[in-house]
């Protein structure tokens, strides 16, 4: 498993990163989850029972400071314990691994993190040029918190405390969203990686007997856990704070010398990610893009661009840097937008980065150029949390219904919220013996990966 | 309009719902149809440059500097002290005069800029009210006098600098104006998010008179990364429904058993004494009469709540009734409207009218002394005003590349504008464009929002005129 990622490989983080921590991101298929559903009405009035810490619940304190001491106070327990902690997390609560898992201090402190105000994580934005800056620590956040928690919400499970559970998975939470806030992409990625296993762990407490309706929990929890927006202007400054003219800003127009370094910089830079730089391949991407230059400013050029006299290098830098600014303006627009009209804008976006493959192939797109890939994935905490509310509502239901599941969700009493990418109700079937039901996500126009869907098959428990 | 509060009042933060109906009802005239506005825009055709980078009207996260810019903001007052004694006219009356208008260019204001300016490129604002230690007693001062700042002085300011035809100058201003309202957003209340909403609002007025002048740059791209809030809406909801807890010293750490009958007349009456009108406060005989007649629609409220069985309620001290209703209410609200700001705004609207009601009805019950503001509606909409703006002065945008890359004409429609207009964002509508008779002139209004009564509806229309180069 890498450990060091570099912000500039992001264009790989999809197949190795993501690829390891999400299962439902390699998937073909849909995520299906079979979930047999106990039946339980809401409380109006029962006892309070978060699913994140609100705000005045919240102590003063940096909870990065504790969660990244946490390997260092437990070094014996890193050595027997973490290499296993992948492996015991995808085992269900009644598993005997699961049950001999020990914790030491870790819980606790996750805990006293969770009800932490701040998490500040230090990384030396202004010190550093961006793509040297190393992020270990959130990929060692995913395994704590993320693998680590859900043995610890398993565990309750096993042993019925369904109240230490949901508390379990609200340190998920909380945790998830400390990751997050952080200002990078990755940060970002490895946050909503984190909140997915916390939404794994609360479908395995919606599931278990006598456990409460939490509908009024969920309908809390906000569409995302991050700081996304400001992950997305830090994606567009990488170029510019990373290259070899640093936080200066660009050469100026017509210094041949100081293009051609930009270009040099910017193009070993990225052939170093992808494989053992070769002049031959470095020849021909600086040919392709010098090209595509040429030609887009053919057609319009910038005021201080002379085409007759500048050099090959400073055609190709510019128009990269003019094309990636484009694309990060585009993103950050959308980005703002309500989820149905943010995925159109990224849609779009995404064919026209598209449009650019010729010229920009073996990994040579820049941050942000997949950001429809980005915003979903980012996003889906949202998604998956309304999706469970669904859930919660149709428990109540068929509390109130002789265990039946409703003929469709207009007959749902509880809020029924729509999904948020699509701004459309949640696909309802239920079988005609109102026995069981299948809860789909509905289609996002212009999104074709089925890695996106979620279907819960839904049962009434017979226990 | 903007004056929402009218004057330099210190606000102790547990009356701040009531603040909150006091600044709703000063601020009428924009949320109540009455008062329509229109603003005349004469305009000059700009391009977008797809070459150029767009200025931002709010500094993005990496152009923020590490600092705590409550520190600064507040040091403003005893920095410079001189200038502030030597203003003698009301700002946020000169602030509000036309760009041009002598008593602007006679205020001022300018020893104020540079440390606010600074403020705004800092990237925290910790402002380190004792919410946790003594919620009850804090006062909002500090926040009051940085609005006045931020919205008014700078305003004068940015006004002075396009008087003086300083483009520039004016943009890094209105910049500073949302940056630093943002910071006043950094707080967890309510009533300091609709103070930021409300200097944002401000920024967004001055935002008219820039794009008036004549070689301001495009700022459609600018608007459109402008988020809808300036404060954290979800976190300021959360205090919010716990601000009744926490306002009865009492109840801070838990209610009192059933049977501890002196804790729970404590309990009411700190309530009372929240609650009560100093002008006219109650006597002992009408407050014992107001707790009888509270303790039976209490007792009779929780048992239908399924709070308490119906012999327990009976049980009940009628102090411990008052308080358990009231308590319940309040946190069902609390719970209820923060559910509600989370839905899509057709349906919040609907969800908060309904709110709405359920409190003036409380409020009828406890014979007017509730600790509810007076409209949650009015705080969502007065929030959603500064999106709905920003959209719509997007749209302006989009018509200014148009007509410069039209021989300075308006399109017929909408919808052959080159950089599409947005919808309004509350409303679910697009904007209503009309051109005029010659190309040049257009009007642009807000929609008005389904389901809302006439005199909640805001109305704002633009009586646009592109000026030739």
């Amino acid at each position: 498993m890498k450990i060091h990622k570099r912000l500039s490989t992001l264009c790989f983080l999809n197949a190795i990163l993501l690829g390891s921590m999400v299962a439902v991101v390699c998937a073909d298929e849909p995520t299906t989850i079979k979930l047999a559903l106990h039946p339980q009405a809401i409380e109006d009035h029962g006892p309070s029972r978060p699913l994140l810490p609100e705000a005045p619940d919240l102590k003063p304190g940096n909870a990065a400071v504790v969660l990244l001491r946490m390997p260092w106070e437990q070094h014996m327990w890193m050595q027997e314990w973490f290499p296993k902690i992948w492996e015991v997390s995808q085992l269900p609560p009644g598993d005997a691994k699961v049950a001999e898992f020990p914790f030491n201090r870790f819980a606790g402190e996750m805990r006293r993190a969770a009800f932490m105000r701040d998490a500040d994580w230090n990384y030396p934005v202004d010190d550093e040029p961006l793509d040297q800056i190393l992020l270990p620590d959130a990929q060692g956040m995913r395994s704590f918190v993320g693998s680590g928690m859900s043995i610890w919400v398993n565990q309750r499970i096993a042993k019925q405390d369904l109240d230490s559970a949901r508390e379990g998975v609200l340190i998920h939470l909380a945790c998830a969203r400390h990751v997050g806030r952080a200002q990078f992409v990755v940060n970002q990625l490895v946050a909503g990686a984190i909140a997915d296993r916390g939404l794994d762990s609360l479908e395995r407490v919606i599931g278990a007997p006598a456990s409460p309706n939490l509908h009024s929990a969920i309908q809390l929890l906000p569409d995302g856990l991050g700081r996304s927006i400001e992950a997305v202007q830090w994606g567009s400054v990488i170029e510019e704070r990373s290259l070899a003219f640093g936080h200066g800003g660009i050469p100026t127009a017509g210094d041949g010398p100081a293009w051609t370094q930009a270009f040099d910089r910017w193009l070993e830079r990225w052939l170093s990610y992808n494989e053992a730089p070769s002049p031959t391949k470095s020849v021909a991407i600086r040919f392709r893009i010098v090209a595509a230059g040429r030609e887009a400013f053919a057609k319009e050029a910038p005021a201080d661009l002379d085409l007759a006299t500048a050099s090959d290098d400073e055609i190709a830098m510019r128009f990269l840097l003019i094309t990636f600014r484009q694309i990060h303006e585009a993103a950050e627009s959308a980005w703002l937008l309500e989820g149905p009209e943010a995925i159109a804008a990224l849609v779009r976006l995404d064919a026209r980065v598209n449009e650019l493959q010729p010229v920009l192939a073996e990994g040579l797109l820049s941050f942000l150029a997949h950001p429809l890939r980005w915003y979903l994935q980012i996003h889906s905490f949202g998604r998956r949390a309304r999706m469970l509310e669904v859930v919660e509502a149709l428990r109540d239901a068929t509390a109130r219904n002789g265990g039946r599941f409703p003929p469709s969700l207009a007959d749902v009493p509880a809020r029924v919220p729509l999904d948020p990418f699509t701004g459309k109700p949640f696909v309802y079937e239920p079988a005609a013996n109102g026995r069981s039901a299948r809860l789909a996500t509905p289609p996002i126009p212009g999104v074709d990966e089925p890695r996106f869907s979620r279907i819960y098959e839904l049962t009434i428990a017979t226990e | 309009m903007f004056d929402l509060l009218g004057s330099q009042r210190r606000y102790r933060l547990a009356a701040s719902c009531v603040a909150v109906a006091v600044l709703l009802l000063a601020i009428s005239g924009e949320l109540r149809g009455d008062d329509p506005v229109e603003i005349v825009l004469a305009l000059h055709p700009a391009r977008i440059d797809p070459f150029a980078a767009p200025p931002r009207l709010l500094p993005a996260d990496p152009d923020l500097k590490p600092g705590n810019a409550a520190v600064v903001l507040n040091g403003l007052y005893a920095e410079r002290l001189g200038v502030v004694l030597s203003w003698k006219e009301n700002s946020n009356e000169v602030a509000l005069l036309p760009v041009g208008d002598p008593r602007i260019g006679a205020f001022f204001v300018e020893p104020m800029i540079p440390d606010m300016i600074r403020s705004g490129r800092i990237r925290d604002a910790d402002w380190n009210h004792p919410v946790h230690d003594d919620f009850a007693n804090v006062y909002l001062g500090d926040m009051q006098t940085a609005r006045m700042m931020v919205s008014y002085k700078l305003t004068i300011w940015i006004k002075q600098k396009l008087a003086e035809h300083d483009p520039a100058a004016a943009e890094e201003g209105i910049r500073t104006q949302l940056a630093c309202a943002r910071h006043i957003g950094n707080t967890p209340f309510l009533l300091t998010g609709l103070y930021a909403q409300s200097a944002g609002r401000l920024a967004l007025d001055n935002l008219e008179y820039l794009v008036a002048e004549p070689g301001c740059p495009n700022y459609r791209w600018s608007l459109s990364v402008l988020p809808p809030f300036l404060f954290d809406a979800p976190r300021a909801l959360e205090w919010q429904s716990r601000q009744l807890t926490l306002s009865l010293p009492t109840a801070k750490e838990g209610l009192p058993a059933d049977h501890d009958v002196a804790s729970w007349q404590q309990l009411t009456a700190e309530y009372f004494e929240l609650t009560d009108d100093p002008k006219k406060p109650l006597s002992a005989a009408q407050r014992a009469d107001l707790i009888a007649r509270l303790a039976a629609y209490g007792r009779g409220e929780l048992v239908r709540r399924d709070v308490v069985a119906a012999d327990a309620a009976e049980a009940l001290p009628p102090e411990a009734a008052v308080m358990r209703m009231l308590l319940t209410q309040f946190a069902e609200v609390g719970r209820k409207t923060r559910s509600a700001w989370s839905l899509p705004p057709e349906k919040a609207i609907k969800e908060l009218q309904s709110i709405d009601r359920y409190v003036a009805e409380i409020a009828s019950r406890v014979d007017g002394r509730s600790f509810f503001g007076e409209s949650n509606l009015h705080s969502y909409l007065f929030s959603q005003s500064f999106s709905r703006r920003t959209a719509m002065l997007e749209t302006v945008e989009s018509l200014r590349h148009h007509a410069a890359t039209h021989d300075g004409q308006l399109p017929v429609t909408l919808a052959e504008l080159e950089y599409a207009a947005r919808r309004d964002p509350v409303a679910g509508l697009p904007f209503t464009y009309v051109r005029g008779d010659r190309p040049t002139t257009a009007s642009l209004s807000m929609p008005d929002i389904p389901g809302l009564p006439d005199d909640s509806q805001q109305r704002r229309t633009y009586k646009i005129e592109m000026v030739s180069p």
